[in-house]
């Protein structure tokens, strides 16, 4: 099983990618750029990358309808849906490229690792990513206070 | 590439305690630049991108203001929702910074920088 980068950057219609930024944000290209800065990352061998714009209990869609922008929060069982039906995730562990979805406050990791049976790897704090693939995980860029936190499918959890 | 910080307050989840107050900037800006510098503002590249949403500092039932990157023309680096509270709030921006813009004629000439092979230096620390 090989790593990837996994994810669509966009709400486009008909797509059968996951939703990992609003479609304002892919409007104006800095949906894109999430895209090139999750390319650019170090793989890890067994890991599918998700990126998405994240928090410790769900993870953020922006939606802009007619000029009004609303954010729409996704539990992990929707991603967990997305994942699934996704042709760019076959199977195995994920790396959520996603700022605090592993924080220990938080639940987000978990669940999505009990609702999908694998292994969810995911920051504990704000996830800065660099142009050379540098990761920073802490409550600024400067600041390199943070870990991966690995989150393993509990058996019996009903999520 | 060497940049500088600018447009970061302390209130900001990324702001330093040393960094200015947003609300010491409300309704200080110049209302006729508006579009302009979120113009500017808006077509910066992505230094360092940060898959986060980040909430309006001012009123936190507003909701979102953007993400937790930072951008830059290539001098400097400013937090991806700057944009928003020039644009909500007409927060006041530096002199500098607005000299810049106005020296490039409201253009943001860092538009689809290629930063790859690039190390950051940011406030003359290495990132």
């Amino acid at each position: 099983m090989g790593a990837g980068y996994h994810g669509g950057f966009g709400a486009t219609k008909g797509s059968r990618r996951v939703i990992v930024a609003d479609s304002s944000l892919v409007g104006n290209g800095r949906g894109f750029q999430l895209k090139e800065a999750a390319k650019r990352v170090k793989k890890i061998e067994g890991y599918t990358d998700v990126a998405v714009h994240g928090s410790p209990d769900s993870i953020s869609v922006m939606i802009n309808k007619n000029g009004t922008e609303r954010k729409i929060t996704l539990d992990h069982r929707r991603l967990a849906k997305f994942l699934k039906s996704d042709e760019g995730y076959k199977k195995g562990n994920i790396r959520l490229l996603s700022c605090r979805t592993g924080s220990e406050t938080g639940t987000f990791a978990q669940n999505l690792a009990n609702k999908m049976g694998v292994t969810v790897r995911a920051p504990s704090d704000t996830l800065f990513i660099f142009p050379n693939g540098k990761m920073v995980i802490g409550p600024d860029m400067r600041t390199n206070s943070g870990r991966w936190i690995d989150y393993h499918p509990r058996k019996g959890a009903k999520e | 590439m060497k940049l500088k910080s600018i447009g970061f307050f302390r209130e900001m989840s990324q702001g330093k305690e040393t960094d200015p107050s947003i609300h010491d900037v409300i309704r200080k800006g110049d209302q006729l630049l508006v579009e302009q510098i979120c113009n500017y503002l808006s077509n910066g590249t992505t230094a360092i991108l940060s898959p986060g949403i980040t909430k309006d500092i001012i009123d936190e039932a507003a909701g979102a203001a953007g993400t937790g990157s930072s951008c830059t023309d290539g001098i400097w680096l400013w937090p991806d929702d700057l944009v928003y509270y020039v644009r909500k709030y007409n927060i006041a921006l530096p002199d500098d910074f607005l000299n810049t813009m106005k020296a490039n004629s409201w253009k943001n000439p860092g538009k689809d920088l290629d930063l790859s092979e690039e190390a950051l230096i940011v406030d003359g620390t290495e990132l």
